[in-house]
């Protein structure tokens, strides 16, 4: 039995969600009839289970690599297979897939979890736990495949599952609207995508990364700047990075454990997955890489400037997802893998962990939203505090908790590293007293002050409480799997965890030391300086009123900087007015006639053959012999030829 | 001139003979006659080759051909018989209900 299971820990990660998915599927027409606590329950319990037994299997798997293997590897079946092209279902748990198997499971266990207590009161939630089953298996597809082919249905399967689950509620056209339009953005970046395999796969015949890894070569460093700037426009996508992170604030339409699994913890952080495992293309490509870093300190002022102005308790939390997952492209771009995986690790514990607190005061207030509308929760809702507060602790990196190790190191990175610079160091530290700021203004606003409307929350049942406690939990201590290196031989730690844990498969970023403008201890001191400054700024800021003090400039941010005003007037406008135009003309005119004109064409043409059909024998006995002569005269004539 | 070539003539004529009676007469007795005509002019055809040759395949192909040329105005005349029966006629302008 258990070399049953060991000998293909892979599959078992991989499949146990996907039979969840099945099983919930199958038994959804049963479970669908009416509201009933006792059938979302069971349907709850089903996903929980399937996804345990895949956190379980991912356990079992990393101790073997922990053991010493360097990976596991099970070949599920050969897709195609061509002479010079084959492509199968591979699936590959190397040290960076141990990780993020780790935390796609673990994590999705815990918000399954809560989702029992958070969906308890809908209609028919075994379609819920189904969906939720199925993002599971496409994201592990996602991080287990050995080739980008499944790489990219993983992709897509977590985009499907992405807009089923934002549109859950579909009965409200906002909700559908809402889940087209991440898919349709999602698009635009999956192009980019196909496009990258196209060309490694003209040029290298290949799309599995082990051979990648072997024919990439500096040569052909002109030819793959194209490949890393496609690879780069479809992480934009999928990571919500500008320009192309208009859809993720959108997304929070979805039910609230689907915005802390999917756009919080794992698909968002789908592109750096993509970054790390292709990080042999992109060492090639320096510009590209600047591009990339810039892009991401872009998007986390953007996002945390306009986390600032929002209202809704998601919409602050989705901007600040924008916000961090810019601080781990500004890693990736930089070269500091280990430190983009390392964030990518303690913001899934915190953001998780923010979100379904965020899920826990809307229940509490029966589906209330809008924080203008809160204050006060502090004491209805006492456990959901004391975990937000850990949660919002470790996002503005104050000592020790997680954030604050792993965003440390990024900002050191943007110093320290060849490629960084004063101006990345300057903007990720603005970032960061950003999130200082919109942090404590969501708490004020939320948890602290009076109660404004009256609402009179109660606290959430232990299936939800229990996942935020030891998300808390995680997020509390998982920043010590990454202490610096200096720092840990002093405290008597082995050294950095997750850096000597990726250094086999990932390249791990070679910090100047001593050439450094500041070293790593100074860094964090300025970024710890600079979040309590900010959380004080917000605390006094944010007492009484909660719009910024320049009014124009509250509004400027509350309204997003007007970009989705600008999509719409480039692309959205002309794109509906390009499709009245083909429907006026092309459909009115052409297609709808052209049914008409087959019908009235064959018709015809009928009327006139029927008179071949006289039914003379003798004009039969005519036609025959014609036919007959033209098939002599056609075998002669090429016979002669 | 040669016999081979006269006889080779016959035949040739003789199947022209018997297709202008069955895409040209109206009566079906004579359409058969005429079909009868051409496989005649076939055999001959065989025959002559056969004694061109010095084989005595063309021979052996011709009885079979008899045969059949038999059997096969066995079955139209029954074909013929059943026509008069269904519309009072073998000419083959009132036989034309078979028409699209």
């Amino acid at each position: 039995m258990s070399d049953f299971v060991n000998s293909n820990l892979p599959l078992w990660i991989l499949f146990l969600p996907l039979f969840g998915f099945v099983l919930n599927g199958l038994v959804y027409p049963v479970l669908a009839k009416g509201v009933s606590r006792t059938k979302n329950i069971l349907a709850g319990s089903i996903a929980v289970a399937a996804m345990l037994g895949s956190f379980v299997a991912a356990v079992l798997g990393f101790l073997q690599l922990a053991q010493g293997s360097a990976a596991l590897h099970t070949s599920v079946y050969q897709w195609v297979e061509l002479s010079d092209f084959s492509v199968g279902l591979n699936l590959h748990l190397d040290r960076l897939s141990s990780v993020m198997t780790l935390i796609i499971t673990g994590i999705g266990s815990l918000i399954h979890l809560y989702s029992i207590g958070y969906m308890s009161h809908e209609k028919g939630a075994a379609r819920f736990f189904a969906y939720l089953n199925l993002f599971c298996f496409s994201m592990l597809l996602l991080v287990l495949s050995d080739n980008l082919l499944f790489v990219f249905f993983g992709w897509e399967g977590v985009g499907l599952c992405s807009y089923l689950l934002i549109s859950y509620w579909y009965g409200e056209s906002a909700n559908a609207d809402a889940a087209r339009k991440a898919f349709l953005v999602n698009r635009v970046g999956d192009l980019g995508f196909v496009l990258a395999m196209c060309m490694l796969y003209a040029k290298f015949g290949t799309l599995t990364f082990a051979q990648l890894l072997s024919q990439v070569s500096p040569e052909s460093a002109a030819f793959l700047t194209g490949v890393a700037i496609l690879l780069f426009f479809a992480a934009t996508g999928k990571s919500a990075q500008f320009p192309l992170y208009v859809w993720l604030p959108d997304a929070m339409a979805g039910p609230t454990p689907v915005s802390a699994l999917i756009h919080a913890a794992t698909m968002v952080t789908a592109g750096v997955y993509l970054f790390a495992r292709m990080h042999f293309v992109f060492e090639l490509t320096p510009a590209v890489m600047s591009v990339v870093a810039w892009t991401g300190a872009l998007t986390a002022l953007l996002g945390g400037t306009i986390a600032l102005a929002q209202n809704d308790i998601k919409k602050v939390l989705a901007y600040s997802t924008v916000s961090q997952l810019g601080f781990m492209f500004l890693a990736t771009g930089l070269g500091a893998y280990h430190a983009a995986v390392f964030h990518l690790m303690t913001h899934a514990f915190f953001k998780a962990l923010l979100f379904l607190g965020a899920g826990s005061v809307i229940h509490a207030c029966d589906g209330e939203q809008d924080m203008r509308n809160m204050g006060g929760l502090r004491k209805a809702l006492p456990i959901t505090h004391v975990t937000m507060l850990l949660g919002s602790a470790a996002i503005m990196g104050l000592p020790l908790f997680s954030g604050f190790f792993s965003k440390d190191e990024i900002l050191f990175a943007a110093e320290a590293m060849p490629r960084g610079s004063m101006g990345l160091f300057a903007a990720g530290l603005l970032a960061a007293f950003l999130t200082a700021i919109y942090t404590v203004r969501m708490l004020q606003m939320s948890f602290w002050g009076k109660a404004r409307k009256g609402i009179h929350g109660h606290e959430s049942p232990l299936v939800m409480t229990l996942p935020l406690m030891v998300l808390a939990l995680l997020a509390t201590v998982g920043g010590f799997l990454g202490v610096p290196h200096e720092w840990a031989h002093r405290m008597g730690l082995s050294g950095h965890l997750i850096s000597d844990w990726l250094a086999p498969v990932v390249p791990v970023a070679a910090f100047d030391m001593e050439g450094a403008p500041l070293s790593e201890g100074m860094v964090s001191l300025i970024a710890v300086a600079l979040s309590v400054v900010g959380i004080l700024i917000g605390r006094s800021m944010f007492k009484n009123n909660f719009g910024l003090p320049l009014p124009a400039l509250g509004r400027l941010l509350e309204a997003k900087y007007f970009v989705d005003e600008f999509y719409t007037a480039l692309f959205v406008r002309p794109l509906y007015k390009i499709g009245e135009l083909v429907s006026k003309t092309l459909e009115a005119r052409l297609l709808q006639n052209l049914g008409t004109w087959m019908g009235v064409g064959s018709a015809w043409s009928g009327d006139r053959l029927r008179t071949l059909q006289g039914g003379d024998l003798q004009v039969f006995a005519l036609i025959l012999l014609g036919g007959l002569s033209l098939i002599v005269a056609i075998s002669l004539f090429w016979t002669n030829v | 001139m040669d016999t081979g070539i006269l006889l080779h003539c016959l035949s040739a004529w003789l199947l022209c003979m018997g297709l202008l009676a069955v895409t040209l007469r109206r009566n079906t007795l004579v359409m058969l006659m005429g079909i009868e005509l051409m496989l005649n002019g076939v055999n001959l055809s065989f025959v002559t080759f056969s004694r061109e040759l010095a084989q005595i395949n063309g021979q052996l192909q011709v009885f079979f051909i008899i045969t059949i040329a038999a059997v096969e105005s066995a079955v139209g005349l029954s074909i013929l018989v059943n026509v008069y029966r269904n519309f009072g006629s073998i000419k083959t302008d009132r036989t034309n209900t078979l028409r699209g």
